[in-house]
């Protein structure tokens, strides 16, 4: 009994998908964000950050906190998913 | 407690002007020069100065008490002259990261300094006639010593006999050191764990 308990575990371990490596996260503000005809200072106050900020997420030099990424989410009225992507290089 | 803070901040910064002019002034003329050929107003001026420039100094020396003792106070003087600005979570991050690189420089610049006021290190070169072989030689010497206070200076003065003297500091070298060391590491331990609660 113990040992199918085990064997089961594995297979189960062995199924799961492994995520190694850096995962490179982007996103597709400045095109919503163009589509919605709005400068990096309005959706900066919109979503209560500061304009630097915009530029960083748009440039990809700064993942955002869960908070603000879901802030945008609800702000552009879609989901996270739609607004950020990965590209990762490490995928089993 | 804020008001108070305010009032003394405010008093700092309007009172330096007149310190600077009463420091200046001294340099410039003696007291007894003043006080013996100058007129009234001269004298009051002086005397008004002189009394700015104590309290001056004693609301400087309480203002910085309070600076280590009460956290709302650092916070808000020393934020600005730090330039920390915390605008929104990128801002967070980016004073998280640069008070990392700090901390880290810190500490390293202290436990040099500390092993610097710790230990002693020398090279004597041995004369010909004091060794073995004839030869000269390099003798290295190393040392460690710690003391905690330091030798008590009494001072004396031509106005009488010093009871205190602020420059006097009884806590060595090592020990300045050694204490900013042990703060800094019981400081940041204490933070991670009060935020990781």
């Amino acid at each position: 009994m113990y040992s199918l308990l085990y064997i089961k575990n594995n297979m189960m371990r062995l199924a799961m998908p492994r995520i190694e490596g850096k995962l490179t996260i982007n996103n597709c503000i400045q095109e919503l964000r163009n589509r919605e005809k709005l400068t990096q200072q309005d959706l900066a106050e919109a979503i209560g950050v500061t304009r630097a900020t915009i530029v960083a997420l748009e440039k990809g030099s700064y993942n955002p906190s869960l908070e603000l990424a879901f802030r945008l989410a609800i702000f552009f009225a879609t989901g996270i998913e739609n607004i950020f992507f990965t590209t990762g290089d490490s995928y089993e | 407690m804020n008001k108070f803070v305010r009032f003394i901040q405010s008093y700092l910064l309007i009172g330096l002007p007149f310190v600077i002019i009463c420091m200046f002034w001294s340099t410039v003329s003696s007291q007894n020069e003043v006080l013996m050929t100058s007129g009234f107003f001269t004298k009051a001026l002086w005397h008004i100065l002189a009394f700015n420039l104590m309290l001056w100094f004693l609301i400087l020396i309480s203002f910085l008490i309070l600076l280590v003792l009460i956290p709302e106070v650092r916070e808000k003087t020393l934020r600005r002259l730090a330039n920390l600005k915390e605008r929104d979570e990128r801002e967070e991050y980016i004073t998280g990261k640069a008070a990392r690189t700090v901390y880290i420089s810190t500490l390293s610049l202290t436990l040099l300094l500390l092993f610097f006021s710790l230990f002693t290190f020398s090279i004597y070169s041995i004369p010909k006639n004091a060794t073995l072989d004839g030869k000269q030689h390099l003798s290295v010497n190393v040392g460690l010593h710690f003391n905690l206070l330091e030798k008590p200076t009494i001072k004396s003065s031509p106005s009488g006999t010093v009871i205190f003297d602020s420059s006097n500091i009884p806590l060595s070298k090592s020990a300045l050191i050694f204490m900013l060391l042990s703060w800094q590491l019981i400081v940041f331990n204490f933070t991670a764990r009060r935020i990781s609660k």
